[in-house]
């Protein structure tokens, strides 16, 4: 007997989209809302709109507003389309369908993908009409419009509809959908959270696994600007390669979604995890999810509940919340409260001993992170951070941060347990008066690049005080010389470059006198050129200005007086050619620097203008 | 026409069915009985491609079923849990079945609209449950499928319209040949219209024979026997009751045969009765530790 049905089933097809358009019809809505209409709603605002900046506003739109929508209203269809799986009336009716189940996927899928692109597909119509009847309708940058939507949907889309055959619960596939989208920056957060409890300053820059959670990793898509003389030349979007490979991998979770819809047991229908073999999976992820998550809640909630130190309230707090995911888990999976069974103990147990040897091995540093020190050679430059930031490739300043690390890892478990006192009577023979001796707390973040590019980033928190500054070869002092060097406060203070390379400047000068009273003043491009070649930079060798003092609040008081005159702010924006800036913040509180001189002559001569709020822009002679 | 052979099914861990054997054939009305748990509407959701077996072969008409789209358009199918489209009226979902299945008969539809006197544009989720089966039914045979396959099919319909949908079912079967399958515990209207019985308990055919041979090796023999008197010992006795000196039995056995053995005793009186299916099924349960028990509470 010949058989109407085939890969695709138009009655079906038209079925979903009338059971359904109030869900299209809503996508549509809020795209019209959002794009055309918002569209005409800025021709009207700005009447002679340029194309760049049309293009700009229409590109901004698809890449920052189209994604949350492709997000929710994707999710929304697959669900919408899949739903049938989910009871056992309804998947019965569907399967006993003269269909494959080729053609029946084909035909869901479809049916949930070509409203979407249609409602694309209609909205970029009326972004051309709206062009069109302000002035000249722009087809490319509306077809850019509709490409960038559209690849969203498609990687949304299909990555949803994997989701919805995964499970047969219709209220397991949106969170799913959510956690898998941002598995890895949770996941990230999580474990840097519980690896700073465990490891010494542990510290962690970002991921090459990013691209894993797409929302977070297309927020960096946008629009690329270039300028030519000030103005923009050109106007495209940032990321059409990453966009296509997205799009690329959203044809291959359809693909993959309809190999398991074809093997997929209609029985699974009101399960939670509707494929067999992902059950122990689902079981061990909400087990080692659950210690991850439910160790970091309990430990923000109980920080001190178990005596001893963090790493142990952590563990303890780990394994009981992986026993509480795990059974929760098996408790989705047969929808019972019975399934303290012998082998889902031994599971369990087996995940225990994984979080143990985690947590031990961490805190026993038996992996070596916690001691890891790169080789001064190996290293390509290096970023201390302490009070400010200094980027050095120096190989001395390598090998002096290097030595810096090494001595503070040598007296880790005083910082750690923060018994400075102890370390400064231990190991530097200092008395430490509680009365008289103020202790400065800091985080001493190191960033190495090494030679292959690879980056390996601590972050500790230690502690100085004057009379260890004092002490030679002390970390205070070891940190407080390479700081304080007069490369790093040079690197600091934007100093060395070739002041003729400016196209304009803006400069900026607060001054307050004793009576707190506030001034702000301008310098003119002659001026500014004065401190900047020659004022700073002898100030800065002579020591007098730039440095961080590590023990003592002057650097926190730059609008309080602390002399007999007048404490100096500089803040200046020097820009090029090319529209790059060079910007210099200074705070001068050193009365015998040639700048703080140099500043209070001209106010005394009147030869700056003060000025009522920001400075203007002042161009060079 | 349908042929169910050694059909395994699991599900996480539990046999539903165990090496299932069925023969059911073209244009009969085979009604598949069982106690609860049996395995009927598992069978039943193979039948119609939904389930897949673990191992064995289900065809109809010497085809698979599963993923054959050109059997199962063959097939309507009514199930326990019946299912419509959300919000959808008899007309769209006439509309819908009559996209997809290659056989249905708009003509017939409207016909049957004698029949099934229901609102076509009030939404079916609206109708009472016993009106829904209506609307189950009407849009089924409009299907002309070769075959029909029901579970408990009659559940929720008054005595009118239960007369009624048999009766449309009946001539379909003798005009168009078509095959039934109906599962229903409710033996005695089985009775009425099935020319096969199939009883299937734990997952496995315990009988599957036409029901006049099924009623006819098996009968209950009423008697009375002198004090010195005793049953022939070669009888195949499933149950015995007594009430004062009248003994009741239940043998295994064709009538001519237990006749026979009876009438060798000469007993005061005996007379044989045939078994109602509902007797059979008892009985025949009996012997596979499912009897019925008299408690009193």
């Amino acid at each position: 007997m010949s058989s109407k049905t085939s890969f695709f089933n138009k009655t079906v097809f038209l079925k979903n989209m009338r059971q359904f358009w109030p869900l299209w019809g809503t996508y549509l809505g809020i795209l019209l809302l959002t794009a055309p209409l918002v569209l005409y709603n800025y021709y009207n605002v700005i009447p002679d709109v340029s194309v760049y900046q049309l293009r700009e506003w229409v590109l901004n739109s698809a890449a920052n507003l189209g994604l949350a929508f492709a997000f929710v209203f994707s999710v929304c269809s697959a669900v919408a389309m899949f739903s049938f799986l989910y009871s056992i009336k309804s998947a019965g009716f569907y399967s006993g369908l003269p269909m494959r189940r080729s053609g029946l996927f084909f035909t869901q899928f479809m049916s949930g993908l070509i409203w979407l692109i249609g409602s694309n597909l209609i909205t970029a119509l009326m972004l051309l009409l709206v062009e069109a009847s302000c002035g000249k309708a722009y087809f490319d940058v509306t077809f850019q419009w509709f490409l960038i939507m559209s690849g969203y949907c498609l990687f949304y889309y299909s990555f949803a509809v994997l989701c919805a055959v995964l499970t047969g619960h219709n209220m397991v596939t949106i969170p799913l959908f959510i956690v898998l989208n941002f598995f890895v920056v949770i996941v990230e957060r999580l474990v840097k959270a519980i690896m700073s409890l465990l490891v010494f300053g542990y510290d962690f820059r970002g991921t090459i696994l990013k691209f894993l959670s797409p929302p977070v990793y297309m927020q960096q898509f946008g629009v690329l600007s270039t300028y030519e003389n000030g103005a923009v030349s050109s106007v495209t979007f940032s990321s059409w390669g990453a966009l296509a490979a997205y799009a690329a991998v959203g044809v291959l979770f359809a693909f993959a979604a309809y190999m398991i819809f074809k093997r997929r047991h209609m029985e699974s229908a009101g399960d939670v995890v509707a494929v067999n073999v992902l059950k122990p999976v689902f079981r061990v992820c909400m087990g080692l999810g659950g210690a991850l998550c439910g160790g970091c809640l309990l430990y923000l909630l109980f920080p001190n509940l178990i005596s001893g130190s963090p790493a142990a309230a952590i563990s303890v707090y780990m394994l009981i919340s992986a026993f509480i995911g795990f059974f929760a888990a098996e408790m989705l999976i047969a929808k019972s409260f019975k399934v303290f069974r012998r082998r889902r103990w031994a599971e369990l147990s087996a995940i225990w001993a994984v979080i143990l040897l985690f947590t031990v091995g961490m805190r026993t540093d038996l992996f070596g992170i916690k001691s890891y020190v790169p080789d001064a050679e190996s290293v390509e430059s290096v970023t201390l951070v302490c009070g400010d930031s200094y980027v050095s490739d120096n190989p001395e300043v390598i090998k002096g941060i290097t030595e810096i690390q090494r001595a503070i890892l040598e007296y880790a478990d005083y910082y750690e347990s923060g018994h400075y006192p102890l370390l400064l009577e231990e190991k530097y023979g200092i008395r430490y008066n509680r009365e008289s001796d103020d202790i400065y707390g800091y985080n001493v973040s190191i960033l190495y690049t090494l030679n292959g590019g690879r980056m390996v980033a601590r972050d500790y928190r230690i502690y100085m005080c004057a009379d260890e500054l004092a002490v030679e070869g002390s970390v205070a002092y070891r940190i407080d010389k390479i700081m304080n060097s007069e490369d790093a406060i040079s690197r600091r203070l934007n100093l060395g470059h070739d002041f003729s390379e400016f196209s304009s400047v803006f400069s900026s000068v607060e001054l307050i006198d004793t009576d707190g009273e506030y001034y702000t003043a301008e310098l003119t491009s002659a001026q500014l050129e004065h401190l900047y070649t020659v004022l700073i930079p002898q100030d800065v060798a002579a020591g007098l200005i730039g440095r961080i003092d590590f023990v003592s609040a002057k650097s926190d008081a730059s609008y309080e007086p602390y002399h007999d005159y007048f404490n100096v702010v500089i803040n200046c924006d020097m820009m090029r050619e090319d529209d790059s800036f060079v910007s210099i913040s200074l705070d001068i509180y050193n009365t015998d620097s040639a700048v703080f001189r140099y500043l209070v002559d001209l106010y005394e001569q009147n030869e700056i203008v003060e000025t009522e709020g920001s400075a203007d822009i002042v161009i060079p002679a | 026409m349908i042929n169910v052979s050694n059909v395994v099914k699991r599900f996480d861990g539990f046999t539903a069915l165990d090496g299932l054997n069925l023969n059911v054939p073209q244009g009969s009305i085979y009604g598949l009985v069982g106690p609860n748990g049996s395995g009927k509407t598992t069978i039943i959701r193979h039948l119609t491609g939904m389930y897949r077996q673990d191992s064995g072969e289900i065809t109809i008409a010497g085809e698979p079923v599963y993923e054959n789209p050109s059997v199962k358009a063959k097939i309507a199918c009514i199930p326990d849990e019946l299912y419509f489209f959300p919000s959808a009226n008899i007309r769209e979902m006439k509309n819908y079945y009559a996209g997809i299945y290659p056989k249905f008969d708009t003509d017939r539809f409207e016909k049957l609209h004698e029949a099934f006197p229901l609102d076509e544009k009030r939404q079916i989720r609206r109708f009472s449950k016993g009106m829904q089966k209506q609307a189950a039914f009407w849009l089924a045979l409009s299907m002309r499928p070769e075959i029909l396959i029901l579970d408990e099919p009659v559940d929720g319909l008054d005595p009118v319209m239960r007369r009624q949908v048999w009766s449309l079912m009946m001539s379909d079967v003798a005009e168009n040949g078509t095959t039934v399958l109906v599962s229903s515990h409710n033996l005695r209207e089985l009775e009425d219209v099935c020319d096969h019985v199939g009883i299937i308990h734990h997952g496995r055919t315990l009988i599957e024979r036409s029901l006049s041979e099924l009623q006819g090796n098996i009968a209950k023999v009423q008697f009375v026997l002198d004090e010195d008197q005793s049953l022939p010992g070669n009888l195949n006795v499933l149950h015995e009751s007594r009430v004062g000196k009248v003994r009741t039995i239940i043998v295994r056995g064709k009538f001519e045969d237990v006749d026979a053995k009876m009438a060798s005793i000469s007993p005061l009186f005996y007379d044989i009765i045939p078994l109602t299916l509902e007797e059979v099924f008892i009985y025949e349960l009996g012997g596979e530790e499912y009897e019925f028990k008299d408690i009193l509470f």
